[in-house]
């Protein structure tokens, strides 16, 4: 899908709003709870005792889930190949998990289906950086398609490695990182009148 | 072509993180303990290096955009390797610095024209 006037530079905020919305409503969430990093999953932040703890997770996740849509959506409107145009779609479908995370408190679903749908998450994140290092690297974005491909070999490392609660608090971490990252990304894409954009740019003729 | 001075920047990087790897190594061989694993990871990060350091020298084997692939590939390999817990972490943050200064390097102009240069 091609569009006349760029409005990347719009949804590349989206992408940073997500992650900042998302830390801070965590860290709210963690600190009225007795939480610990890398000890307690945040899906015990769902049955905490503290209401507030509750509320701050959920608003977390959609509110987040619902920016990172945007932010999907912006990469799929404003890409330079297909590439990139798949892994905002990934990051979407990943946005509209993150909502449901949200939504489905603690009496509404059982503990599977909640962990069910983190995993799709983490898959979906994983997957999408590892065609955004793909599109980026064909695009001559070859810096940020290395820091793609090397917080991808983390997120690999840290499945494989830590322990259940661990590699969700640093998976989180990753995935905040490569969010901003991407997001600087997407708002130095220069704007496409009709045809290709040049590597500084320009448009070529 | 006379090289430029970032040509021998990226040389004396990589060299130095070869020979780190190397010395890394050769510190942590225990025969008495399963060491194989760490002493092959420290392995594999120095012929990355010196792998890295000879594509800067006048008859270099890569492209800048293989150069480049290459050393951020060693700079994943450092992460997952720290991660993992196969390499000491103040060594891995090392190594990770040294693999960041060379792409640092790669990004000047004068190496990129130095490394696409036509060759024979």
């Amino acid at each position: 899908m091609e569009v006349e006037k760029w409005h990347n530079v719009a949804f590349a905020w989206a992408g940073i709003f997500a992650t900042v919305s998302f830390a801070i409503f965590i860290t709210l969430a963690t600190n009225v709870d007795s939480w610990v990093f890398g000890e307690d999953l945040l899906s015990t932040l769902r049955h905490s005792d503290n209401v507030d703890a509750r509320i701050f997770l959920n608003l977390g996740c959609v509110f987040s889930g619902l920016l990172l849509v945007t932010f999907g959506t912006g990469n799929i409107l404003y890409h330079r190949n297909h590439d990139q145009s798949v892994g905002g779609g990934l990051v979407a479908i990943a946005g509209i998990v993150l909502i449901f995370i949200g939504l489905i408190t603690a009496d509404l679903s059982s503990e599977v289906m909640y962990n069910y749908l983190e995993g799709a998450f983490a898959t979906l994140m994983l997957l999408s950086m590892a065609v955004f290092a793909a599109g980026n690297w064909v695009a001559d974005h070859k810096v940020f398609a290395g820091i793609s491909m090397i917080l991808f070999a983390s997120g690999v490392a840290t499945v494989v490695t830590f322990s259940f609660e661990m590699m969700e608090a640093i998976g989180i971490c990753i995935g905040l990182i490569w969010i901003v990252i991407e997001s600087v990304r997407l708002m130095i894409e220069k704007p496409n009148a009709g045809g290709k954009v040049g590597v500084s740019g320009r448009v070529r003729q | 072509m006379t090289p430029p001075r970032s040509a021998w920047a990226g040389v004396a990087l990589g060299a130095f993180g070869g020979i780190l790897c190397i010395v890394a190594m050769a510190f942590l061989f225990k025969p008495e303990t399963d060491a194989v694993p760490d002493i092959g990871s420290y392995m594999l990060l120095a012929a990355l290096f010196f792998a890295i350091a000879g594509a800067f020298t006048a008859n270099n084997q890569w492209s800048w955009d293989m150069l480049l692939f290459v050393t951020f590939l060693t700079a994943a390999v450092s992460m997952v390797l720290t991660i993992m817990g196969a390499i000491d972490i103040y060594g891995g943050i090392l190594i990770f610095v040294i693999a960041a200064a060379i792409v640092a390097v790669l990004l000047i102009p004068s190496s990129k024209t130095w490394l696409d240069r036509p060759k024979l």
